[in-house]
């Protein structure tokens, strides 16, 4: 009798002592929240202050027909966003943007890619060879841009004529039809530089053995390629291949120095066009809402190539 | 040590949010629209009062003609200080200070509809009752008004035309001519002896868009009307008298340049120009004292575009300069004596030597040799108010684009119709 009740005591205390324990454990692990949440607090303060607030006001404002001065104005609803989509202007602009991003896109990845692979194989002064590629990432856009639109113009044209072509004997900018490779050749120019580095990092960490023991088994050079440098390379591709859509579809810089949309509107990009409805004209409310459409496309594009690339990568 | 944690934890945060919100600060802000406050100019206090001047100029002779005049009028007023801030995109940084509640003391602008909204809006002063208006010509004060009111000191003029060189026109055994018929046969003479008549900066959208609408003007300079026509049915593009010969002169002007002037800028225009790459440049009286950069003995007269309908040639002129006060300014008092010191005669005559554009104060010396013939035109009173003071706010803007296309592939047709689009848009907006 006397070890019953002193089992059901144990028994009992034992259970106020897992609760105390439990109780502490919970303290303990809201106090650790509470303390992570204090240290995100003041950046997620300025990202919304920097970040969520402009999407939102700009969404308020592309409902208006505030002009950008008057301190005054109308709200119209959804007015602009059916003037954009109506506007065959507006898809003029959309269509050599996704062309441009295409062409880019595939520039980018497919000479990083094979600069990477240049650049991972052992090859004298390798280290040097990486600084020279990565050096085109330090210079401002506009700086390159303004010096390739003296090579355009003077140096090109001098050269096209002495070997007799006559496409190249004259300014590509001022060609409506070459005028985007030329900025394209820019850019890539320009931009392969990071998306090489990050190739290259995500070629280190595919192990050899897996190369060795293809070759055993008989793969080739290209299937090697495909089923194990690719399969590793895709969290680095989906990186890349985001970056690389948001850089085409958001191009201004090199349309601004280089041909300012021109000639005659050829290579004017959604960013330009923004630009110019806001800034130019003074349709301020009109320009926001091709921002905010414009936006919504770039998310879109970016999911799809994300959940893509999320299923097919190594896990 | 949970409690030290959360006190750690706390002032870490309390800090990064003070460090954060340190660069938000804006020690010079005027929020307050709508009229004067304190006037602080050589009061009683003491204080050293500070305005800026924002100026719409960013070439080196402007920037020079202002940093002149600000250092004598701060050496006469000891108790102000002018902070002067040269923009080269002027419109854009306008109109983001405007946004921001931002505006400049003082800023100077040239003529466009953009400020007199900005005007109408509330963020210019009125100058109604200034004194210093008694110092500028009559007529050009009047063309400055808006809605019968003066909101601008109005200081310098541009004028639009072709700057002929006089020595390759000589070398070749020919006149400057005085007709578009001459012009063309000139032009024609100049090319079959291999030289390009026209150096033109087609890539640049401001100049083509400049060049249309003074074109349009000097076709007809009551443009507003038949464009009014055109918008409300009247008159159908194709039938539009401006616009079929402003494609026509255009495309006459295309055939006379270099193949490739969609390729080239502002900049190396004015090198070609000067280094014999053409005979003759289509610009305005702005441009002068850039090509005396370049080359200090170039031989240029200045000769107004012939009107292409054989009707009167007019000079297009703009108030290329005005000086205005925002109405969020903390010191009206000391924005009022700075445009009182710039209306003064012997001031004006320091900007106008600097400078080079005629100048609308009266009493100042301007005579300068290679702008003989558009002095005439302007003494005689065969001018114009170029269309951009008439025009609705962003029209030629929008026509550029199509002016440029018109270049590319002489489509006169195409342009015709864009352009009527876009006139019945914009007077109908």
């Amino acid at each position: 009798m006397k070890r019953g009740w002193f089992c059901q005591l144990h028994a009992i205390g034992r259970v106020g002592i897992n609760m105390r324990n439990t109780k502490n454990k919970h303290s303990l692990l809201n106090d650790k929240k509470l303390t992570y949440g204090l240290f995100v607090l003041p950046g997620f303060a300025m990202y919304c202050c920097f970040f969520i607030l402009p999407i939102v006001l700009g969404i308020y404002y592309s409902m208006t027909d505030w002009n950008g001065i008057s301190p005054t104005y109308n709200f119209t609803g959804l007015t602009n966003y059916i003037k954009i989509f109506a506007d065959k202007g507006f898809r003029k602009v959309l269509g050599f943007n996704i062309k441009y991003t295409v062409l880019l896109v595939a520039g980018t990845t497919c000479l990083g890619i094979f600069l990477a692979l240049l650049l991972n194989s052992k090859i004298k002064g390798r280290s040097i060879f990486r600084t020279l590629y990565f050096f085109p990432a330090v210079l401002s856009m506009l700086t390159v841009s303004l010096i390739f639109n003296q090579i355009f113009y003077r140096i090109i044209p001098v050269l096209g004529a002495a070997v007799g072509s006559k496409t190249f004997s004259s300014n590509i900018l001022a060609n409506k039809n070459l005028a985007m490779y030329g900025i394209l050749f820019v850019h890539i120019w320009q931009g392969v530089a990071l998306p090489t580095l990050l190739f290259l990092a995500g070629l280190q960490t595919i192990p050899e053995e897996l190369y060795e023991a293809a070759s055993l088994d008989g793969a080739n050079v290209i299937q090697k390629f495909r089923y194990i440098t690719i399969s590793y390379l895709l969290p680095t591709l989906s990186v890349v291949l985001v970056l690389t859509l948001k850089s085409g579809l958001m191009v201004f810089d090199y349309i601004k120095s280089l041909t300012e949309g021109g000639p005659g509107g050829a290579t004017q990009s959604i960013a330009l066009m923004i630009y110019n409805h806001g800034f130019v004209q003074n349709k301020y409310s009109y320009s926001i809402a091709e921002a905010i459409v414009t936006g919504v496309i770039i998310a879109g594009v970016s999911a799809i190539q994300i959940k893509f690339t999320e299923r097919k990568k190594v896990q | 040590m949970r409690k030290n944690q959360k006190i750690i934890a706390l002032s870490v945060a309390a800090i990064m949010a003070a460090l954060a919100l340190t660069a938000c600060s804006n020690p010079s802000s005027s929020t307050e629209p709508g009229g004067d406050t304190q006037s602080n100019a050589g009061g009683g206090t003491g204080e050293r009062v500070e305005i800026e001047y924002l100026s719409h100029k960013s070439e080196a002779e402007a920037i020079d003609a202002m940093d002149a005049l600000i250092a004598k009028f701060c050496e006469e007023n000891p108790d102000i200080k002018v902070i002067h801030t040269p923009a080269t995109d002027f419109n854009t940084v306008i109109t983001t200070r405007a946004q921001t509640n931002e505006m400049p003391d003082v800023f100077s602008c040239t003529t466009n509809n953009t400020y007199e909204i900005m005007f109408r809006d509330g963020l210019i002063m009125d100058l109604a009752g200034q004194e210093f208006f008694s110092n500028v010509e009559p007529e050009t004060l009047e063309l400055s008004k808006y809605d019968g009111k003066n909101w601008r000191l109005p200081y310098s003029l541009s004028a639009y035309g072709i700057y002929i060189r006089t020595d390759i026109l000589a070398e070749n055994g020919l006149e400057i001519p005085e007709t578009y018929e001459e012009l063309m046969n000139v032009s024609e003479e100049l090319m079959s002896k291999g030289i390009t008549p026209f150096v033109c900066a087609d890539k640049d959208l401001g100049v083509v868009g400049q060049r249309m609408e003074r074109l349009m003007g000097i076709i007809d300079d009551n443009c507003d009307t038949e464009f009014r026509k055109i918008a409300d049915g009247s008159i159908a593009p194709a039938d539009s008298v401006i616009l079929n010969t402003f494609a026509s002169t255009q495309k006459a002007i295309t055939k006379y340049s270099t193949d490739d002037s969609l390729g080239v800028d502002q900049t190396a225009s004015y090198q070609n120009y000067v280094n014999d790459g053409g005979a003759m440049m289509i610009n305005g009286t702005w441009t002068l004292v850039t090509l005396k950069d370049y080359s200090p003995d170039i031989k240029v007269a200045m000769i107004p575009f012939p009107n292409p309908t054989g009707g009167d040639t007019k000079v297009p002129i703009s108030i290329d300069t005005s000086f205005c006060i925002s109405n969020s300014t903390k010191h009206k008092e000391a924005c009022l004596k700075f445009l009182e010191f710039l209306s003064r005669t012997e001031n004006a005559q320091i900007y106008t030597d600097f400078e080079g554009s005629p100048n609308v104060i009266k009493g100042v010396d301007y005579n300068v040799a290679e702008f003989a013939a558009i002095t005439e035109k302007m003494n005689n009173g065969e001018i114009f108010v170029s269309l951009n003071a008439v025009w609705p706010s962003g029209l030629r803007n929008e026509m550029r684009d199509f002016a440029q296309a018109l270049i590319m592939d002489g489509d006169e047709a195409a342009f015709i119709e864009a352009a009527g689009s876009i006139i019945i848009d914009t007077y109908n907006k």
